[in-house]
């Protein structure tokens, strides 16, 4: 094979010639730190890695210790890598064991400075690890706080778990939605058998794992241990079980997809991930992308609520605690068989087995059955009697009993095993130890049961001493749990938990009646024995370290010193020696580390108690958590129905609320100012044309929609006659502004209502919030008509003109269609509402056609308007002309704490109404009516040509010494093009008592302006331009 | 109504034409144009509402989370007091006025043609893009033709209707219609997009 050529044909010299779940025809090429290697597909980075003899795959966070692959399930703690040939797709924190081989991956250990082999830190380490107590960075970074960056800066670079690209994400995520009967929780036996009985009831089922096939620990033990289910090999009853479920229409089956969080309410998210090897070969981390990006999905984030959720996580195999253990080399029991017995791989020449439980013998069966040497099994309990031990006996291993590996040996990974007589407790050593040659010390402590999802909705787990771990504890949802996850690890307990717990969750009655398949077995199991931390012939704070959490470098000796400092309540063990805040949340050293906690007490391990597990279960990419909303998804853009004309002329636009509105039309190279200038004078002195479609439009109509809007409103509305309109403010409960606009009379019970652009959502809210609930007498009914009309305002002199060039229907004569009324008519042979209304000050008119002829007219004005210069204008141009006549924009000259006596708009609230109104009673709280309130003034600086900056602080005196009493604030500034100076509004404490009076701004340039305070209305005072 | 001018759908700009003709497809969208819509509004605990509208409907106001009528005028139940009334571009005035007359005052019906956009999605792929959208449960079993929800899409509101053989109708207000269709065309990337004019 030309690839083997290429690679250099890297051996694989611990991969056997035959078995396993690998494709041995599909060969993969990978990197690691830089040496090129090969794999199999049907590889994890893991399995590959040990193929290759790859024994160190990094360093130790604390002591820079060469670590090597430990776990071959998502327990992992040590073998977190780096992943991604470039920038763009560097993914860091990927759990080698959990990671699917990719041909042309390329990784790289994440630990170690400068390399994983020649690390600069485990000479530091070793040296200095006496000063790397617990409660280190409390301890030592913590003074003086000005040298924390110098710590941080040290800190991070020789710790830190990997690093995220620097660059955009190229791939594509999303979010899937799913509404199920039952959610199964593993694919192992007790989650199958669990699927097949509720899918029998006819349920809506799904079925998620993740791993990258279903079996669960079948995948690595059905076959050296012979079992058999319903008569037919473990292995095959799962594919069976699997097709037979794939072929259920109600049944989603998903692989390679972790339940990562267990919500309330039965809602779970699970993370799935769509780029494996199996899927779609060229991707993750992989450099063979198509046009810069990979393709599909790369991860896609399962939202589940579920009926019942069945919980059949499984366990996780825990490792013993001795001295050195973390050698590479030193390795759960289980995942010696895994290795061998899915993937093919045998990590090393010599093995020693240590095991509290019957379990850990299969790693060295599988062993010698690979043809490799089993030196013994060191098996801790006082005389065992399974038939284990007969097996052992039979194929010619040695059985030590009563006895532990205490330490390991060896500089940079296991060159032997120490081994001493133990009492029965597992408490001391009570003889001479031995020191046996080997280079891979197997383990085994026992299972914990992975009871992390159950406590995401507050369930704490509780103890079981039949299990010798905690398992998930009372729960409010609907839940069920079996198999390992409640302590039940035998094959044909998992098979009567999930047969029994999968019909219970189906159906409303609490009795299963069907047989669970049988699983043969006649084999004779021993008791395991509670053991945790084993014996050292010297005391735990002299032997060497004996390591309880990997990932932060957290040993017996530590925590044992914590409780001597003081430290009781797990909680606080738990973060005063960082255990179990690692990426890997714990799921190896929890069990460990609380034990020794509890034997340090001298209380018991239910008295110690459990921490907690939050979501996630497994570290999640940020881009699972954003889905699909992101770039020009990330929320919704609202068009008008001219968008493409403002796109086509080259707006530049401006996002208010989630519309795009357009902001200035710049011509050439013309600048922002130069635009916002030329679209003004063209405005005030000929004709300008806004698209106004973004207002809140509200169609309001019922015998009591006359009344209904006099309590809304702060002013009257009684007599307002057909065909006319009126400004109205809208108030909260407090008396503060929180809307306003221009509504008409469009019948006696009709009412055409508008609000700001931002407003409209929440004003129809408040307004069905009154009539819905507080005033249900009231016969009014009201219809967001905002998308339904497209608002066409033209303002300026010239706007009579134009308007009567394409309309023939409406008397446009100052006399028959008067300020502030409203016509219906054609408008460019369309049906419209025109309404003669200003924001400008200036002649204007506002045109509503049905939203899917507004562009059509839109186009028809420029053709008639072209020639006498129509000019579109953006938001900036409309701010400058209101602020000219002191119109306000609710929410920029007003923040919530403005009442319309601070605006200077009394005349805009109607005390005496008969029915009171909104805000009436909160206008007359003594803060609303007290002197000294900042009101509303306009602001003329002193040079002319200077714009205040908009929320620059006023002061009375400039020369007063900080903290200065400052007065009030700019709200709204502009330069008027038209008037040849800026101008400006701004909230003045009693400002409307003090014109002509001046006020400083002192700025944080250094500058202090100057202006004089003045009447709001810079243009037009006596409203000629208006009303002309 | 001038016939010299020219209406244009809400998705008239979003760039459709890219994926017509394309072959096979896994989700299928159709810009349904520009529709005849009027938003009705009444409260059925104040006046006999179906008394009132039966006869100028020909059929009875759809219960909760339901359509009724025809084609050529059907109803979708909006909320407890309003509903969704879809007709033909040369009855609606005429409906509009009839109804209003039924209702003597006490109610709204306003012509809202201008304010939504329908579409209509189907393929043998229509369901994985529905979840990939929204939260609300779109099985069959759940979901079955002739029921209709108002609910969230992507990040809009929209109704959704169970046409029938596959096929559903999203209604969505006009300003957000590019939007939608824009997660549309990215849910469906990995089953192919197809529009259709039929």
């Amino acid at each position: 094979m030309s690839i083997d050529r290429a690679y250099g044909v890297a051996n694989q010299g611990n991969r056997l010639s035959e078995g396993g779940r690998i494709d041995r025809g599909d060969a993969m090429r990978f990197s690691f730190d830089g040496r090129r290697l090969m794999g199999y597909r049907g590889d994890t980075l893991a399995s590959a890695l040990l193929a290759n003899g790859v024994r160190i795959v990094g360093r130790s966070f604390k002591y820079g210790r060469p670590r090597g692959i430990m776990c071959a399930g998502v327990e992992e703690p040590n073998a977190i890598l780096q992943t991604g040939g470039r920038e763009q797709t560097q993914t860091p924190n990927v759990r080698a064991t959990d990671q699917p081989l990719v041909d042309g991956m390329v990784a790289r250990s994440v630990n170690g400075w400068p390399s994983v082999e020649t690390d600069l830190m485990g000479v530091l380490g070793s040296v200095g690890g006496a000063l790397m107590t617990p409660g280190f960075y409390y301890k030592t970074f913590m003074f003086p706080a000005s040298r924390w960056e110098t710590y941080e800066w040290f800190i991070r670079r020789a710790a830190g778990l990997g690093k995220s690209s620097s660059l955009p994400d190229p791939d594509d995520y999303d979010h899937k939605n799913h509404h199920v009967d039952v959610l199964v929780i593993g694919a192992g036996p007790t989650g199958i058998a669990a699927a097949l009985a509720a899918s029998a009831r006819g349920k809506r089922v799904m079925l998620i794992d993740e791993r990258s096939e279903g079996g669960g620990s079948l995948l690595w033990s059905a076959q050296s241990r012979g079992d058999v289910i319903g008569g037919t090999a473990g292995m095959q009853w799962v594919a069976d079980s699997l097709r037979k479920l794939d072929q259920d229409s109600r049944v989603t089956r998903l692989q390679y997809t972790t339940v990562t969080g267990y919500h309330d309410h039965n809602f779970l998210t699970a993370w799935e991930r769509r780029d494996d090897a199996f899927a779609n070969p060229a991707t993750m981390g992989s450099d063979l992308v198509h046009n810069g990006k990979r393709p599909g999905t790369r991860h896609r984030l399962h939202k589940i609520r579920a009926g019942s959720v069945v919980l059949a996580t499984g366990a996780h195999e825990r490792p013993l605690v001795f001295s050195n253990n973390d050698l590479p080399g030193c390795m759960t029991a289980s995942s010696v068989s895994e290795y061998i017995q899915r993937y093919a791989v045998v990590p090393g020449k010599r093995l020693v087995v240590m095991t509290a439980n019957d379990g850990g013998y299969q790693a060295a069966f599988d062993w010698a059955a690979a043809g490799r040497q089993v030196v013994a099994i060191v098996d801790t309990r006082t005389d065992p009697d399974g038939s284990v031990i007969e097996q052992a006996h039979e194929v010619g291993i040695r059985v030590l009993t009563s006895a532990a590996v205490v330490e390991a040996r060896g500089r940079r990974w296991v060159t032997g095993a120490l081994v001493a007589p133990i009492n029965r407790l597992g408490s001391f050593v009570t003889g001479d130890t031995q020191l046996l040659a080997c280079d891979t010390i197997a383990s085994s402590g026992g299972w914990s049961p992975a009871v992390h999802l159950s406590c995401h909705t507050g369930s704490r787990p509780v103890w079981d001493d039949a299990a010798i771990g905690f398992v998930p504890g009372p729960t409010t949802e609907r839940r069920f749990e079996g198999g390992s996850v409640i302590g039940h690890h035998g094959l044909g307990a998992c098979l009567a938990d999930g047969t029994h717990i999968g019909a219970r969750a189906a159906a409303d009655t609490a009795q299963a009646d069907e047989v669970p398949p049988v699983a043969d077995s006649n084999t004779r199991e021993a008791p395991a024995m509670p053991l945790f931390l084993v014996p050292h012939p010297k005391p735990v704070s002299r032997a060497p370290k004996q390591f309880v959490d990997f990932q932060n470098d957290v040993t017996a000796a530590g925590i044992e010193q914590s409780t001597r400092e003081g430290f009781e309540s797990i909680e606080h063990v738990k973060r005063y020696n960082a255990l179990g805040f690692g990426t890997d949340q714990g799921k190896t050293g929890n069990i460990n580390g609380m034990s020794i906690v509890a034997r340090a007490l001298g209380k018991t391990l239910p008295e110690v108690g459990t921490t907690v597990f939050r979501p996630n279960y497994t570290p999640v990419t940020m881009g699972a958590v954003a889905g699909a909303h992101v770039r020009d998804r990330f929320d919704p853009e609202r068009y008008t129905p001219m968008h493409e004309w403002h796109v086509q002329r080259g707006a530049e636009f401006e996002n208010v609320g989630q519309w795009k509105r357009p902001w200035y039309y710049p011509q050439g190279n013309e600048s922002m100012a130069d635009a916002i200038a030329r679209e003004q004078l063209a405005t005030r002195n000929g004709v300008g044309i806004l698209d106004a479609s973004t207002l809140g439009k509200i169609d309001i109509r019922g015998a009591d929609a006359r009344e209904f809007l006099g309590r809304v409103y702060t002013n009257a509305w009684a007599k307002l006659a057909p065909g006319r309109c009126r400004y109205g403010l809208m108030c909260g409960e407090d008396g503060m502004i929180m809307d306003d606009g221009v509504t008409a009379c469009l019948a006696d019970d009709h009412f055409h209502m508008t609000t700001t652009t931002g407003g409209a959502a929440s004003v129809l809210s408040w307004l069905e919030l009154w009539a819905q609930t507080e005033w249900p007498e009231l016969d009014v009914f009201f219809t967001s008509v905002t998308d339904q009309w497209a608002t066409l305002s033209i303002a300026g002199p010239g706007s009579r003109a134009l308007l009567a060039e394409v309309s023939d229907d409406i008397d446009l004569s100052p006399d028959a269609f008067g300020f502030m009324e409203f016509r219906n008519g054609t408008v460019a042979g369309v049906p419209a509402r025109v309404f003669r209304i200003s924001f400008t000050g200036d002649l204007s008119y506002e045109i509503n056609v049905p939203a899917h002829y507004g562009a059509a007219v839109w186009q028809a004005l420029f053709e008639h308007g072209e020639k006498q210069g129509l000019t579109p204008y953006g938001t900036e141009t409309m701010h400058v002309l209101r602020a000219e006549k002191g119109f306000i924009i609710v929410g920029q000259d007003t923040d919530g704490s403005v009442t319309p006596d601070d605006l200077g708009m009394s005349w805009a609230v109607a005390r005496s109404k008969p029915f009171s109104f909104i805000g009436k009673r909160g206008m007359q709280r003594a803060d609303c009516t007290r002197a000294n309130r900042k009101q509303l003034v306009g602001l003329r600086c002193t040079q002319a040509d200077v714009v205040l900056p908009e929320g620059a602080q006023a002061v009375r005196d400039p020369e007063q010494s900080v903290p200065m009493d400052m007065v009030g604030h700019v709200t709204s500034s502009y330069y008027s093009a038209f008037l040849g100076h800026s101008i400006a509004m701004g909230v003045i404490k009693d400002g409307l008592q003090r014109m002509g009076e001046s006020v400083w701004f002192p700025l944080a340039d250094g500058r202090c302006l100057q202006a004089t305070i003045c009447s709001p209305i810079f243009l037009d005072p006596e409203g000629e331009r208006t009303n002309a | 109504m001038s016939a010299t001018m020219t209406t244009r759908s809400p998705l008239s700009g979003a760039g459709l034409a890219r994926f017509t003709g394309k072959p096979g497809g896994g989700v299928v969208i159709k810009d349904c144009g520009v529709p005849a819509l009027l938003m009705l509004r009444g409260d059925p605990q104040r006046v006999a509402l179906s008394d009132l509208l039966t006869p100028v409907l020909g059929f009875a106001l759809p219960d909760a989370l339901q359509c009724a009528g025809t084609e050529a005028s059907l109803a979708r139940w909006m909320s407890p007091d309003s509903w969704l009334l879809s007709v033909t571009h040369d009855t609606l005035e005429a409906t509009q006025q009839a109804l209003l007359d039924a209702l003597g005052g006490h109610g709204a019906v306003v012509d809202v043609s201008g304010a939504f956009a329908v579409l209509e999605l189907s393929g043998p792929a229509v369901m994985e893009v529905l979840q990939k959208s929204t939260g609300y449960d779109v099985h069959p079993d759940n979901f079955p033709e002739g029921k209709v929800v108002s609910t969230t899409f992507a990040k809009a509101g929209v109704t959704l209707r169970n046409q029938g053989q596959g096929s559903y109708e999203l209604i969505v207000r006009r300003s957000f219609a590019q939007y939608v269709f824009h997660w549309l065309v990215g849910a469906s990337g990995e089953h192919g997009l197809r529009a259709s004019t039929e």
